[in-house]
């Protein structure tokens, strides 16, 4: 009885896993509740990530933001990224980047008991302006550049966009 | 003139000397060693297909070993083509107080972070190490070349002082009290700086089986440092040392305490420097009708949870399956779950396991090793993105052992990881015991 039941759930598992998925890179930007006045980070990550080496937003995408919200005051690369140039329009509201990581590139970490899917590539420091009970979502309109180890393009999804909510300190 | 030093020591290692493999295995003759010479290939430009130009990385590993009645002594050298990376030369000595001392010469520095990323802490040289993820060149699916690229600026100095590891411990009635000693060169050749650290240790276990360890922590932090191309051989996990001779951690561990049937596990961490606990770990583990539940919570102090995991282990037939809910962040969310299936049979071995992530990650491995003496076989897929589907890397390991005459041992192996469409790199080694 023991030995058939093994085989019988690998056959299971062999069917479940051979469902087709519909996963792809996304680029997901984080959640914040800051009190009103405050500093904190936003995290911008990449899930899925299949060797990412190059990101860059801009001339044609943008991360966008209420202004009246929240003003940007700077970005920095994380787990080896490197942001090597940005521009910070906190009067329109939004944020160009470009951003990579020399001589490495990022993607899931495997190792004994741990999966790591979603790796951040960069802080955005932001400071909560707007009166408390407000919020803002942080959009990237588009990637224009997401590129590998070897320079290929990596597909990918709708950028999932993030949020800051202001509340009381 | 430097690849044919290496060659020529080599070739000399692999002719002479009598050596063996296994410190702890009987110790007929006092002399013990191993080599290992393994040489990596990658493609230089892997999205050309006929002709391309390789990089080519080779290492060569040499353990030597001294055994007279209590007393061993070892070498550990590792040699690439940009010359010696790595000498350690390690004492112990066991009676009823038993010591170890490590001294370690190496151009390089590298501090990390025991987080799970690994992360770089500190680096001497830097070039520009500082915050990456050591664990993304070391893993399941990293390239040995990538970690040899990025670590290559960083050992272009000769051989200098860099650690000393002094231990030494004691058993009185059933406590075993440890002291270790680190000192650290952070400096540069023309320029050292040592920086010490202490940790104080004392720790025994209970006629019930638990285990209770409390550990000081001076001029030193819970992490690891490594030296050289930080492989394993390289690595050591005593602490890192950090600047200033202050108190940094004091450390509690509990393990195996059994209570009706209930295992608890804890951990706690109090940070001297901000004067508060600053690393909690709460673990549990009951067996109910074959089927193993698990938790774990992370804190960063006694109210903010920061990793959560909750499992079930159960066992049916020889298959073994474990599903496991984890919240890296600690909101109880469990964004993430680990699933996972592995059977045996014989000889033979499977194991396919899926890590997902809200809202649409996913990683789909699937391992098979077989081992049939004197071959050994490895294969591991991985799927990115989707199940059997979104193929990204295909690892293999092929060893062949040979034995004898005597205690000689022989064991040749190749490694080759395909990386999406092309070849990541190809890796032939061989080993040599006696």
């Amino acid at each position: 009885m023991k030995r058939k039941v093994a085989p019988c759930l690998l056959i299971a598992l062999a069917i479940l896993t051979g469902c087709e998925g519909s996963y792809r890179t996304h680029v997901i930007v984080g959640k914040l509740e800051l009190p009103s006045g405050s500093t904190g980070i936003v995290r911008i990550s990449i899930l899925n990530p299949p060797d990412a080496q190059m990101i860059q937003v801009g001339p044609v995408g943008f991360l966008t933001f209420n202004p009246g919200v929240i003003q940007v005051t700077g970005l920095t690369g994380v787990n080896g990224f490197t942001v090597f140039g940005s521009t910070i329009n906190n009067m329109m509201g939004w944020v160009q980047f470009v951003a990579s990581f020399p001589g490495g590139s990022i993607r899931p970490i495997s190792a004994a008991g741990l999966g790591i899917l979603e790796i951040p590539i960069i802080e955005m420091s932001v400071q909560a302006v707007g009166p408390a009970g407000t919020q803002t979502a942080l959009t990237i309109t588009a990637v224009d550049l997401f590129t590998d180890r070897v320079g290929q393009p990596i597909p990918i999804g709708p950028p999932i966009a993030g949020q800051v909510v202001i509340i009381t300190p | 003139m430097k690849r044919a030093l290496i060659l020529a020591v080599a070739i000399a290692i692999l002719h002479g000397g009598v050596w063996n493999l296994q410190r702890g295995t009987a110790l007929a003759a006092p002399v013990l060693g191993e080599v290992n010479v393994a040489i990596f290939f990658e493609p230089l430009n892997p999205t050309q297909t006929k002709i391309d130009q390789i990089n080519v990385d080779a290492e060569t590993t040499l353990q030597l070993g001294l055994f007279i009645s209590g007393l061993a002594l070892t070498s550990t050298s590792v040699f690439s083509f940009k010359g010696a990376e790595f000498q350690a030369f390690e004492l112990y000595a066991g009676m009823v107080i038993s010591f170890r001392n490590v001294v370690i010469f190496a151009p390089n520095i590298l501090e990390v972070d025991d987080d799970p990323f690994w992360t770089i802490q500190f680096a001497q040289p830097d070039p520009g190490l500082v915050s990456v993820p050591l664990r993304m060149f070391i893993d399941e699916l990293a390239s040995p070349l990538d970690l040899a690229k990025l670590l290559a600026p960083t050992v272009d100095d000769p051989l200098q002082f860099r650690k000393l590891i002094s231990q030494m411990a004691v058993n009185v009635w059933g406590v075993r009290f440890s002291v270790t000693m680190l000192i650290a060169n952070f400096g540069t050749v023309n320029a050292p700086d040592f920086q010490s650290g202490l940790i104080f240790e004392a720790g025994g276990r209970t006629l019930g089986g638990a285990e209770v360890i409390s550990q000081l922590y001076m001029g030193a932090r819970q992490g690891w440092e490594c030296f050289g191309e930080c492989k394993a051989l390289e690595r050591y996990f005593e602490g890192r040392v950090v600047p200033g001779f202050e108190f940094q951690e004091e450390k509690l561990i509990i393990r195996n305490l059994t209570i009706a049937g209930v295992t608890f596990g804890a951990e706690f961490a109090f940070d001297f420097t901000t004067l508060e606990l600053s690393h909690i770990v709460l673990s549990v583990r009951i067996s109910v009708l074959g089927v193993i539940i698990q938790q774990k919570i992370v804190l960063n102090d006694l109210a903010t949870p920061s990793f959560v995991s909750f499992g079930w282990t159960v066992q049916l037939g020889e298959g073994v399956f474990e599903i496991e809910f984890i919240d890296p962040n600690g909101l109880f969310q469990f964004p993430a779950k680990r699933l996972s299936f592995f059977v045996q049979w014989e000889a033979i071995s499977f194991k396919d396991e899926l890590v997902v992530q809200d809202p649409v990650g996913l990683l789909h491995t699937i391992e098979v090793s077989a081992e049939f003496d004197p071959f050994r076989f490895r294969s591991q897929t991985a799927f990115l993105g989707g199940l059997i589907n979104g193929f990204y890397n295909q690892k293999v390991e092929m060893s062949w052992g040979i034995a004898g005459p005597g205690t000689w041992a022989w064991l040749v192996s190749l490694e080759a990881q395909l990386r999406r469409e092309y070849l990541l790199y190809v890796s032939p080694s061989i080993s040599v015991k006696f």
